[in-house]
């Protein structure tokens, strides 16, 4: 299996002192699907930014082996930019020759099911289709590493469900790998092989929870004893934490 | 229909209490008439404003409506040009923005008749001067607001940009500027009315030269054409209407599409 980013025992202090990460390790290999879960504050973000590039460690190391596309929170979208456009971002800036932009923004497009919503802007869409437009843009640069904040925190339960379960189906033909943080036990349950808890003050890796599921996961899933029993697992050691 | 009735209903009412109060005034001041011609000698009743338009009078002041028009527009695309610029040049440094904003701020509560003197020996009481008192009154707004736009983009967008390895060019075109477009067009908006009050102020302090709107308001006020004088104000709340309403235009081609604050 090949590795996608390893951090080694990374630890990051902010400039006004708050130490988010302290001796933290991990590492995501190829066709994986890891969830990082944790109560608000413990660093999950920064984390998540470590792994991106887009800050450094104050000490250990993040080795990174694979294109890298992240996923933020809010959409961010480009309010005068139609979908496509928005989706067609990323390749644009990467400089990547128009005819195959244009080849895999439809693709992108079609993926996530927007393509009668192509030409709209992003003022004209409810907001799990611009998630839906985030997630295109990132698929479009097919890259070898994704990496989730919390990208359905914002919407109702019943369009995040669906959403999961399309984001799987996607993932599972592209080999990979993804590193996703979320709140929801049972959103991290339902998506990864493999569920980090952090615990707070500082962030560090308290626990890792490997999924025994097989990769073929239904809706239904989410309603068998065995998927309420490990979320119920993962939840009193969160509390635990809570409590320290 | 109806709606559209109702909404301009307030305006006019506003308005016909203004000519109300004109006429008023304008019948109840002392004096006013002069008791040989009949002519207003102070302020002249609405429908009597337009009497001298006419001749000569109409002549001079349209060739000072053109001189102050163009004082104005030559003022406004440098305040708008420099002031985009300066904005830029601020919103990519802490230090920059540190080191020039005081210099801005002093140069916005500088009252301009304090430097005119300065600018007549330094550079002649001409066009260039005109300009200059223009481009000083009416470039903080689009400094500001050039600064503001750009200082207000969510940070996650940059991370996005920066993620992508852009350079500072690529992102100042496809993110900063066409993000920040709504508040520059703010700016310009407000920009534009200071322009014509900064032409036209100019005008007035440098007696020399050719003769603007301020200049003739004060030909018109010594030679006591009460009417004409009357006349170029309201040329000049024209002039700065226009601009105003000119950049709301623009605004709509350019950013309408997109923008909530538009389309709402
Ligand atoms: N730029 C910064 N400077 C100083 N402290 C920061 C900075 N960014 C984050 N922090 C602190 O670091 C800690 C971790 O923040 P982070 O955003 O990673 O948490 P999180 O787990 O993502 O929280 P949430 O679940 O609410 O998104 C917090 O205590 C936060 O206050
Ligand atoms: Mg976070």
């Amino acid at each position: 299996m090949t590795q996608l980013i390893k951090i080694n025992n990374a630890s990051l202090q902010f400039a006004d002192g708050t130490v988010a990460i302290s001796d933290t390790s991990l590492q995501v290999e190829q066709g994986e699907f890891v969830a990082i879960v944790g109560p608000s504050g413990c660093g999950k973000s920064t984390l998540l930014r470590l792994a991106s590039g887009l800050i450094s460690p104050t000490s250990g190391t993040v080795e990174r082996s694979a294109s890298v596309q992240y996923v933020f929170q809010d959409s961010t979208l480009l309010p005068w930019r139609t979908v496509k456009k928005n989706v067609a971002l990323n390749l644009e800036l990467q400089k990547i020759d128009p005819a195959e932009i244009e080849r895999r923004t439809n693709s992108a497009i079609d993926l996530v099911g927007l393509s009668d919503s192509a030409n709209k802007l992003p003022r004209q869409l409810s907001g799990g289709m611009k998630m839906r437009v985030s997630l295109a843009r990132s698929l479009a640069c097919e890259p070898q590493l994704f990496l989730f904040d919390e990208p359905f925190a914002a919407l109702d339960e019943f369009t995040r469900e669906r959403l999961n379960l399309e984001l799987r189906t996607i993932l599972q033909t592209h080999n990979s790998g993804s590193l996703f943080v979320t709140h929801s036990i049972a959103e991290a349950v339902f998506l990864s092989h493999r569920v980090l808890i952090m615990s707070p003050r500082p962030g560090t890796i308290a626990r890792s929870v490997d999924i025994p599921f097989s990769t073929d996961r239904s809706q239904e899933l989410r309603y068998s004893a065995e998927f309420a029993e490990i979320c119920g697992d993962i939840a009193s050691s969160l509390r635990g934490m809570a409590h320290r | 229909m109806k709606r559209r009735l109702s909404r301009a209903l307030g305006p006019i009412i506003v308005f016909g209490l203004f000519i109300g109060c004109w006429y008023w005034v304008a019948y109840s001041l002392h004096n006013n008439f002069s008791p040989a011609s009949g002519k207003p000698m102070i302020i002249p009743p609405p429908h009597r404003l337009f009497e001298d338009f006419h001749g000569a009078v109409r002549e001079r002041i349209f060739t000072a409506l053109l001189i102050s028009t163009r004082t104005a527009i030559t003022g406004l695309a440098i305040s708008a040009l420099v002031g985009v610029i300066l904005g830029i040049v601020m919103s990519q440094a802490k230090w920059i923005e540190r080191s020039l904003w005081p210099h801005l701020i002093a140069l916005q509560v500088t009252p301009i008749i304090a430097i005119v003197p300065l600018m007549v020996r330094l550079i002649g009481a001409n066009f260039t001067a005109r300009v200059l008192v223009t481009v000083i009154i009416s470039i903080f707004p689009i400094v500001s607001n050039t600064l503001f736009g750009i200082q207000s983009i969510h940070p996650s967008l940059h991370d996005l940009f920066r993620l992508q390895n852009c350079s500072r060019w690529v992102t100042l075109r496809k993110l900063q500027l066409p993000a920040a477009s709504p508040s520059i067009f703010t700016g310009l908006r407000v920009s534009a009315g200071l322009a014509v009050i900064g032409a036209i102020v100019g005008d007035f302090f440098f007696t020399k030269g050719d003769p603007g709107l301020g200049q003739l308001i004060t030909f018109f006020f010594l030679n006591n054409l009460s009417g004409p004088m009357f006349i170029t104000a309201l040329f000049a709340t024209g002039l700065g209407l226009m601009l105003f309403l000119g950049f709301g235009a623009l605004n709509r081609i350019v950013i309408g599409r997109w923008h909530e604050s538009v389309t709402r």
